[in-house]
């Protein structure tokens, strides 16, 4: 006898993150990576241990330094991640940041890993220097073509000077300045991953998680105000 | 991060004298007035198709006075934020079954024993839809026309995004028979109440989008005529 669950997905629908990290060599100054880690380790545990009644997290990290980019966590249901397994990513290398680009757009182009039910994903960018290879084809393509082209994307720099060539390609990733956060040090560092993650969250618990609220809503105390409420039928 | 938002579903089933006219709608959530929105749309779509029968418009400009009544019954402070999916049917005596659709959602079902499926929304995430907006001038509606003589039995559902987004890829029709038939078994006041606790009680976990759900169940041999859910 046929029930509700013969006909309806038994998975809950997906909002998905993905993290673009620059791991090249200049990382390790000022253990920069060491905090990128410590900050990515943070938010992973904070992912899982958030109850959500909305939606699930998953997550893939997909790391770009050495001679090439790289998987470095498959895209993940957060309930079915192993913190204790989870590696720490180590810094040495180039900046191949347009290569991590054409991966993440292949896997947010792939329905296996993100099916049409899932919410927008939001993408983010870490770097603290300039690409050195083919970068802008990459982006333009993960910009405006395809499914990638619909996905909210955010990115940090870590000394960063404003108005550089490496800003600038931060600012082209989100073509929103407003979505280019500057981090000097490991406490900035891992207050954008706070940000990221509060943001996840916060998109989780309201009734349209497509909608990405700012860094100020994010951190403001939150609010319920009743008398906002318009009931007046319109007719 | 908690906001207060109403129920932004809003549904109308009536039946006339020519026929029965159903649409339900979900509204916007970004947008603040959404709930208005749903609410104005499916009375909009009722009021088109009686000005349609009364022969004030033509077949062709349904869709175009749906949204015309729409618009004219939001207050004009709500217009700038009250976007909204529809979803419509109409089965019209002596015409055929008008379906109609803006945004996500679906209508689903048989027709004459042969599955059918009417689907909107985004290909590439849930939620991204380009829905009805007083904002957004010249609205796409996607629409189907099926003639009566191709419709000696209909058993229909109309779903909003909340059911539609969850249910698995080719068994639209099979869950309209499920519903149809679950419903339907028992007595005619305790049918809104079992389609209800279908709906509270959804088998998708974590599913907590609006959720609306017309049933329609119609046969050309039934002595009664037609019966609805």
């Amino acid at each position: 006898m046929s029930e509700m669950k013969d006909f309806v997905y038994q998975t809950a629908r997906t909002l998905p993150v993905i993290l673009l990290l620059d791991t090249s060599g200049s990382m390790f100054e000022n253990n920069k990576i060491g905090a990128m880690n410590h900050a990515v380790r943070d938010m992973l545990t904070s992912f899982k241990h958030y109850s959500s009644t909305v939606a699930s997290i998953s997550v893939a990290i997909i790391t770009f330094g050495g001679a090439s980019a790289n998987v470095h966590l498959p895209m993940t249901a957060i309930d079915e991640l192993d913190l204790s397994a989870f590696q720490d990513m180590e810094a040495n290398g180039m900046t191949p940041m347009g290569e991590a680009i054409s991966i993440a757009k292949s896997i947010i182009e792939n329905k296996e890993q993100i099916p049409s039910r899932a919410y927008r994903p939001t993408v983010v960018l870490v770097s603290d220097g300039m690409p050195n290879d083919r970068w802008e084809e990459p982006l333009e393509e993960f910009k405006h073509e395809g499914r990638s082209a619909k996905c909210y994307r955010m990115a940090m720099g870590i000394r960063v000077d404003r108005g550089s060539d490496a800003y600038n390609v931060l600012k082209n990733f989100t073509s929103d300045e407003e979505q280019v956060f500057d981090a000097s040090d490991a406490a900035e560092i891992s207050k954008f991953f706070r940000y990221v993650t509060m943001s996840t969250t916060a998109r989780i618990k309201t009734a349209n998680p497509n909608l990405v609220p700012s860094m100020e809503e994010v951190f403001a105390q939150p609010q319920v105000d009743s008398s906002e409420i318009d009931d007046d039928f319109p007719f | 991060m908690y906001r207060h938002i109403p129920n932004q579903d809003a549904f109308k089933y009536r039946a006339y004298g020519y026929g029965c006219v159903m649409a339900a709608a979900d509204g916007v959530g970004s947008d603040r007035y959404s709930h208005f929105g749903s609410r104005a749309v499916v009375q909009a779509v009722h009021e088109a198709f009686c000005a349609y029968i009364r022969g004030d418009i033509s077949r062709a400009e349904i869709t175009r006075s749906i949204t015309k009544h729409y618009i004219l019954k939001l207050k004009k402070r709500y217009r700038s934020a009250a976007s909204t999916t529809c979803i419509f049917a109409a089965h019209i005596a002596g015409q055929g079954l008008y379906l109609g659709q803006i945004g996500d959602g679906m209508i689903c079902g048989s027709i004459d024993g042969q599955p059918f499926l009417l689907r909107g929304g985004s290909d590439s995430f849930t939620n991204i839809v380009v829905p009805l907006s007083p904002m957004r001038p010249s609205p796409v509606w996607n629409t189907k026309f099926i003639p009566e003589g191709c419709l000696a039995s209909i058993r229909l559902m109309l779903a909003t995004d909340g059911v539609s987004e969850d249910v698995l890829p080719g068994r639209e029709a099979d869950l309209t028979e499920y519903l149809v038939d679950r419903v339907n078994a028992g007595r005619a006041c305790e049918r809104q109440k079992k389609l209800l606790d279908i709906l509270e009680n959804w088998a998708t976990p974590k599913s907590l989008d609006d959720k609306t759900i017309v049933l329609y169940r119609y046969s050309r041999n039934k002595p009664e005529g037609k019966e609805y859910g």
